[in-house]
Order: C-alpha cells, then structure tokens, then sequence
C-alpha cells in the first residue's frame, strides 16, 4: 500500500470564481486555482492568494467630516493634479486622494440647490457639468473649474429640465452625450448647443449606459423594466439625429457599459437565469464572459484597477478581467465596499475610491489601503471518494512567499459539503518560511471536502501569499 | 508502489487566455458592429460618408449632401428625382451639352439640340434636329420660329412685317402705331393704328402749353414750379376751364404777420400785421419778396370804390358830426355848427332871415 492514494493539488489561483459559483456556493465545478466562494486578492500577484484590500477612510471622509450622505458618483479622473469631484444626494464633493476638501472659497463640500439625487459629473473643457434629480425631473449644474461657482440649473436655462431617471454621460472633445430616461441630450461645447432630447427611444425606454468607442457613441437602453436589452451605435459627431447602428441583445438588463483597450464590456443580468454577467460586443453579438452572484451594478459603480474592471455587487467589490492577457479572464471578489449600502466606485488617482451608508446614520468614503483581515478563500468542492470507498485526509501541505511577521493565514477543511464537523484549523505563518505541513488532520473520512482559508487573524500589512495547496490522503471503506 | 490517485479539479475545456478569449472569428457576411472604413457608414438603407454635417448620405429617401440627416440638407434629390438645392452655377467651364454656332455659312452640328444663328441672314436662328446637321431642312437644322416684332422708327409709314409691329413716326412727336395686319402701309383701321395712350402728358416748361388731354398737368418752371391742371384739350391759357392751378393737398397757408413769409403753395395768404393788414396772394411756392410773382398785393375794391366816390358829387343823409357833435354839418339846415361845452357857438351858413 502507497503511503497516500490519493492527492489533490491547488495552485493557479489567477483563475478567479468557479463558473458555477454563482449558482452554488459549494459547487463542484472548477479548475483547481478556483474557488467556489472567496473575497481575497488575486490580481494584484496572479496564481497567489492575497487578503483582500482593506479601506481606509478618506480624511474627512465620514459624517464626522464632511461626508453626510451618500457619495452616488465619483469622478474616475482628476481634473487637475490631485483633484476631482463627487456628487451625493445634495452636494458636489471635492476631492483629493487623501482627503475630502472641508471648507474653502467657495466652501466644500457645495449644496446644489433642490438636487435630491446626484446622477453623475464630467469634465467638458473648462468646465465640470453634474446631472442630478430632484423632487420633480432633474436638471444639469455648470461649474466653471476655475471659479468653482455652481450654477444649478444651467440644464433648464439652456434648453429643458431633465427627466427623474438614471443620467450615465460621456464626453470627449466638446461633445457630451447623457442619458436623459427614455432620450439622449448632446451639449456640444464649441457651438454652445444643448438639447437634452436629441434621441428619442420611445415609451419604455431607459437610457442606462454611454461610453465613447472607436468614433462612436455607444448607447446602452433598456426596455419594459429591463426585460430587453439594446445597444445602439451613434455617430461621434452627435449631429445627427438617426442612429448608426445596433445590436439586439435580446433577454437582458444591461447595468453599464465599460470601455478598455477597445473592447466594449457590458455588465447585465441574464432574464433567462437570473444570473449576473460581464461580456463583450463581439460584432453584434454580446459574448458572456464570465457570471457572478449579488446585484446588478450601474453606470456609477465601474472603473479600471489592474487592468481589471472593477464593480460592486451587494456589498462587495468585485474584479473581472486578466491582469495581464496570457492569464485567462477571471471574475472574483475582491473587497468589501464597506457598509452595506453602495454609492459610487472609482479611481481617479489609481487607488481604488467607494463610497457607502449603513442606511441610517453613517456615510463614509473610503480606499483601498493596506490588507483586510475580513478576506476568505474557499476552493470548490472536491470529490474524495472512490466507489463505496470514502477518503481520509492524513496531510496538507501549504506553500507560501516567504512570510513576513505575523503575516498569517489558517486553513479548515469542510467535509460533505459542510454537513460534517470541520477540521481543526491550521495556521499558515511563520517569519521567512515558504513550506508549512500539516499532519494531524482531524476531519472524518468523507465524500467530499473543501479547503477554506480565513485571514481574520491576519496581519494588516504583511500578507500570507498562498501559491499551493496540497492535500493528500487515503480510502477507508465504509 | 502504486501511483498515487490524482483528484485535483480539473475543468473540461481549459481556459483560454484572455489574449484567445478576444481574438475575433470571421463570420461570413457579418460586417462589424457599427462598421465605419475611412468615414463611412454603412446602417440598414443608410450609407453616410463623411463625418458630421459634411457627408454624402443616402438611404431610401433619395440622396444628399452638406447634412448628417437627409431634412437638413443644402443639397438632395428624392426618389422622384425632386432636386433641392440652394444655389446652382452652370457657368463651369466643362458645361459643353450645346453648341451655339454664330456664322454665315452652315455649321454641321454636334449634338442635337445645337443652335446656329445666320449672321448674313437677320441672325435667324436654326435648331439641329439631328447630329452631323449641314443643311437646313427638315430632320437637320430646322428655323426655330420666333414670335418677334418688328419697331420701326422713321418719318414715312412702313410696311408692317408681321402683326404687332410697331411704327414711332419721327416726324410727328413720335406718335406711336401698331401694325393690326401683316403689310399695313397706312394709318387706318386694320392697318397702322394710333396706339392709344391711356396716360396724360406732364409738361415742364416756362411757356403755356397746350394741352392734348384732360388731365395733362403743367409745371410752369420759371414761376416756382407752379402746377396747373388741363381742364380741356388744346388749354393754352391759365384760365378757368384751361389750364387750372392745382391746389396742393391740405389747402393753403394763411399767415398773419409783420414780416415776409415764405408761401408754401400758389395761394398761400398774408395779412401784413405792421401794414394796416395789407393782404397779399403767393403767386408762387417759395415767395419771400413783394413783387410780381410771388407775394402780390391784392387789390381791396371797396377801398378803390371810396376813392372813386371821393372824387365826385355824393349825397349825403342826416348830421355829420364831429367829436361828440362839437362839430356838426347840417345839411338839413345849411349850416355848420361849432359848439362849446355849453351854448356858445358859431354858426356858418345861408339862412334867410338870420340864424335863430
């Protein structure tokens, strides 16, 4: 008889969430870098598990600060160096990428009359424009960067208020083009023209998403609650008022439309299935990439990190993409987004920026610093059993960067899909090592098992970088 | 020794790489999302060149220029062919669809339609039916028929050439006659008739003209541009029934001053307010003299008729008296009385028997 019958080997960590994660927490489904439940780091050293990002609150950054509402947009550039802004509820934020301006002249952060929901901001020229709601329609602000002077309803003065809907803008040159509900409005710049109903989409219709590819506007709608999704192509001249093209997407709510590297990426949920998906326009083809559990984020909560997309599902941060393209395409979670209700998602410094509420009393406005000990590993599900025979797990080896001080990961092992007691827990740690044994492996013969991995007693700034797994084992008959 | 059971997970397709995720695959008849090659656009029956107003469109509506939509468009034609345009040159040098030929001899055309005037011929004008034209005859150079006429302006009467000719005989005013009749060489009916001028004559001169109408009007220009109005043909004197003066609109001035005015129309009046209201009539727009022909005195008959009354015998009834009767001639009694304040007095006169 062998020493060991069995072995199981877990590396290749780049690969991200199972592709039926989304369906089954345990599934079975998976290569063997995937996970069939995580929130950790894999992008940031691909094929090593990581902790996830922790947050740290931006100065003034909570209701202590200035933060008393919820931050709804982000502004994902500078507009100078170290500045950008923000819009919440009621007010237009500035911020620098430690801190949320307090005070000044003109005083931050700025109420803009009668908004009750910031949509959006965007830089044209001279100029930051921000599209909000109020009680009734909406309206379009105009503030001069240099005066920093608000005019809150350069919208309605200049042509038409807006609808009380979702305001998704792009720009580029001195053209801006903004979801309006069921129209797309054009201001262009050099010939001071405004007319926020340029393109109708008919009764229905909601105008969810805008980016600016290859000469064109993309335009991303919905139809009949979502049930039907449509992405039209307008020329990038917004002169005209027929479109230049479209393709139908058919049973799908699109959340919001991402462009990077030329590759349009859609964000949407699958009618069919329930199911939430980032995929790209092939032609007039939408190809899913790859699917994920939670909600389906809008046009506020998307930006780039690592070359990867990031975005917000329930409560958490997630990540979709290679970070570099001889790695496959994965989608994992990768950090908490803070409480439990999310406002805007961006990085206009490089560092990854979100804003959220407890829904009652506290808002805060955070970024990733350092390493969260509320980060998780879970591999998928692994079969075990060989016939009538069940299998015991006699030893774990774990292999690691060279760890620094107190920089600490421990390991569980489930069995029977969690039915039965977990195994004791293993700590990964150790100054300087890189090869941790483990031989006294309490979890009972089974037909499956799962290896969890849990930094709750981590280290905040040394990381335990995981790079294989191990498990070896024997049959038992039972 | 046994090999030990590998149960590592393991996905049935490997993962590609997101270099082979987005690598594109060819699909026959498929043009790209939104295909735009070197600013063309291809949608449905749309198909713009260009990039925002400045294309060439065309779609099922017809085709266009100057506009990114078909409505907006400086330039289009529809599918009837209906052009709308805003402006049209077709002075190009390459515009050669016609040959105008200008000479004596005959041209042989190029294209149907070319056109050739007969220099030696009354600049006749021919159309070639045909190209390769070289003779005038049916099926080639064929006259176009020009429904002309002819004006004659001489002092003999003309023979007309065509009905509708027209005659302005030099030696008598340049009366003007129309031809009723092809060869008309008389002024009758039927042949060179009067051309009946519906106007008047307007005269502008120093002497009385005479009037051919009524309603002629003179400006007598060397008497302040004087208007006068025929009342009847042949006027020749300013008189009632002749020649008229016409009142300007809104009537004349009267002034009532010391000094001269200046009239504004013939008639205008003047009250000399330092002359013992001496009147004087403008003879003339502009007058600012008292002379003849602009302000001229006007003669107060009753004034003329006490002077003459002065210079004769006249009759007179009752007392005339003098300062409150101090002075009284009696006629009725032959004498005259001057009295004081009370009842001295002196008496001229005859009375037989002495004055009581």
């Amino acid at each position: 008889m062998a020493d060991y019958e069995f072995g199981i080997k877990l590396e290749g960590f780049s690969d991200g969430l199972a592709p039926l994660a989304h369906i089954d927490s345990r599934t079975f489904l998976g290569s063997k870098g995937q996970a069939s439940s995580m929130r950790a780091d894999i992008i940031s050293n691909p094929g090593f598990i990581q902790q996830s990002p922790a947050l740290a609150n931006l100065t003034n950054g909570t209701q202590a600060g200035v933060v008393s509402e919820l931050i709804r947009f982000i502004l994902d550039k500078p507009t100078a160096s170290d500045t950008t802004y923000a819009i919440g509820t009621t007010k237009l934020f500035k911020l620098s990428s430690t801190a949320v301006t307090s005070g000044g002249t003109p005083s931050w952060p700025q109420t803009v009359t009668d908004m009750t929901e910031g949509e959006s901001v965007i830089r044209l020229k001279a100029n930051l424009y921000g599209f909000y709601n109020k009680a009734s329609g909406g309206d379009i602000l105009k503030m001069p960067l240099a005066t920093e002077v608000i005019d809150p309803d350069w919208g309605s003065s200049n042509d038409a208020a807006l609808e009380d809907a979702l305001h998704p803008v792009a720009a580029k040159e001195d053209i801006m083009v903004f979801g309006n509900g069921r129209y797309v409005g054009v201001y262009v710049e050099g010939s001071a023209t405004l007319d926020v109903q340029k393109l109708d989409f008919g009764e229905g219709a909601e105008v969810v998403d805008i980016v600016f590819n290859a000469n064109l506007w993309y335009i991303a709608v919905n139809y009949g609650e979502g049930r039907r999704g449509q992405i039209y192509l307008y020329d990038g001249s917004a002169v005209s008022s027929i479109l230049s093209d479209e393709a139908g997407l058919g049973s799908q709510k699109i959340g919001f439309l991402f462009v990077f590297n030329g590759i349009v990426y859609v964000a949407y949920q699958d009618n069919s299935s329930g199911a939430f998906a980032i995929g790209w326009m092939s032609g007039r083809q939408l190809k899913p990439l790859r699917y994920f559990a939670g909600s389906l984020p809008d046009h506020r909560q998307k930006t780039l990190y690592k070359n990867t997309i990031l975005f917000i599902s329930d409560e958490d941060i997630f990540s979709c993409g290679a970070p570099v393209e001889q790695l496959p395409i994965q989608v994992s979670t990768l950090a908490d987004a803070g409480y439990a209700t999310v406002g805007g998602l961006a990085a206009p410094f490089g560092t990854p920026m979100v804003a959220s509420t407890d829904g009652s009393t506290n808002y805060r406005l955070a970024k990733f610093s350092g390493l969260s000990v509320d980060s998780n590993w879970k591999s998928v599900s692994l079969d075990i059993s060989d016939g009538r025979k069940l299998g015991k797990v006699t030893l774990v080896i774990v292999t690691t960067k060279p760890l620094g001080a107190s920089a600490r990961c421990d390991l569980v092992l489930e069995g029977n899909q969690g039915e039965d007691d977990d195994s004791s827990s293993f700590s990964i740690t150790g100054t300087g090592k890189t090869r941790h044994v483990f031989k006294s492996i309490d979890l009972k013969p089974a037909q499956d098992v799962r290896v969890v991995l849990d930094s709750t007693n981590g280290h905040a700034s040394n990381a335990c970088l995981i790079r294989k797994i191990e498990l070896l084992g024997n049959f038992v008959d039972r | 020794m046994a090999k030990i059971k590998d149960l590592s997970p393991k996905l049935k397709t490997k993962l590609k790489t997101a270099e082979q995720e987005f690598a594109m695959e060819y699909q026959a008849g498929q043009l790209p999302f939104g295909q735009n090659l070197g600013g063309t656009q291809m949608y449905s029956a749309r198909f713009i060149r260009g990039y925002g107003d400045k294309v060439f469109g065309s779609s099922d509506l017809g085709i266009w220029l100057g506009a990114a939509d078909w409505g907006d468009a400086p330039f289009r034609v529809n599918m009837d062919g209906d052009v709308v345009a805003s402006s049209a040159d077709f002075s190009g040098a390459g515009y050669t669809k016609l040959t105008i030929f200008k000479q004596d001899s005959i041209p042989t055309s190029v294209a149907v339609g070319d056109l050739w005037f007969d220099t030696d011929d009354n600049n006749r004008m021919y159309r070639s039916a045909s190209v390769g034209a070289d003779e005038i005859t049916a099926g080639e150079w064929e006259e176009v028929a020009i429904p002309s006429v002819t004006v004659f302006a001489q002092d003999e009467i003309p023979t007309s050439l065509a009905e509708g000719d027209l005659w302005f005989d030099t030696d008598d005013e340049n009366k003007e006659y129309r031809a009723a009749s092809v060869g008309a060489d008389e002024i009758t009916a039927g042949e060179w008739e009067l051309v009946s001028t519906t106007g008047i004559s307007v005269f502008a001169q120093d002497a009385i003209p005479t009037s051919t109408a009524i309603g002629d009007l003179w400006v007598d220009t060397n008497d302040g541009n004087a208007l006068y109005r025929a009342a009847s043909v042949g006027a020749d004197e300013i008189t009632a029934g002749e020649w008229e003066a016409v009142t300007p609109e809104g009537g004349i001035t009267v002034f009532a001053q010391d000094s001269i005015p200046t009239s504004t129309a013939i008639g205008d009046l003047w009250y000399d307010t330092n002359d013992s209201n001496k009147p004087y009539r403008a003879a003339s727009i502009g007058a600012d003299q008292i002379t003849a022909g602009e302000w001229e005195i006007v003669d107060d008959q009753r004034a003329a008729d006490a002077l003459l009354k002065s210079g004769s015998s006249q009759t007179l009834t009752g007392d005339f008296n003098l300062n409150d009767e101090k002075v009284t001639i009696d006629g009725a009694n032959n004498r005259i009385m001057i009295a004081d304040d009370s009842n001295d007095r002196c008496l001229f006169g005859k009375q037989t028997g002495g004055f009581p």
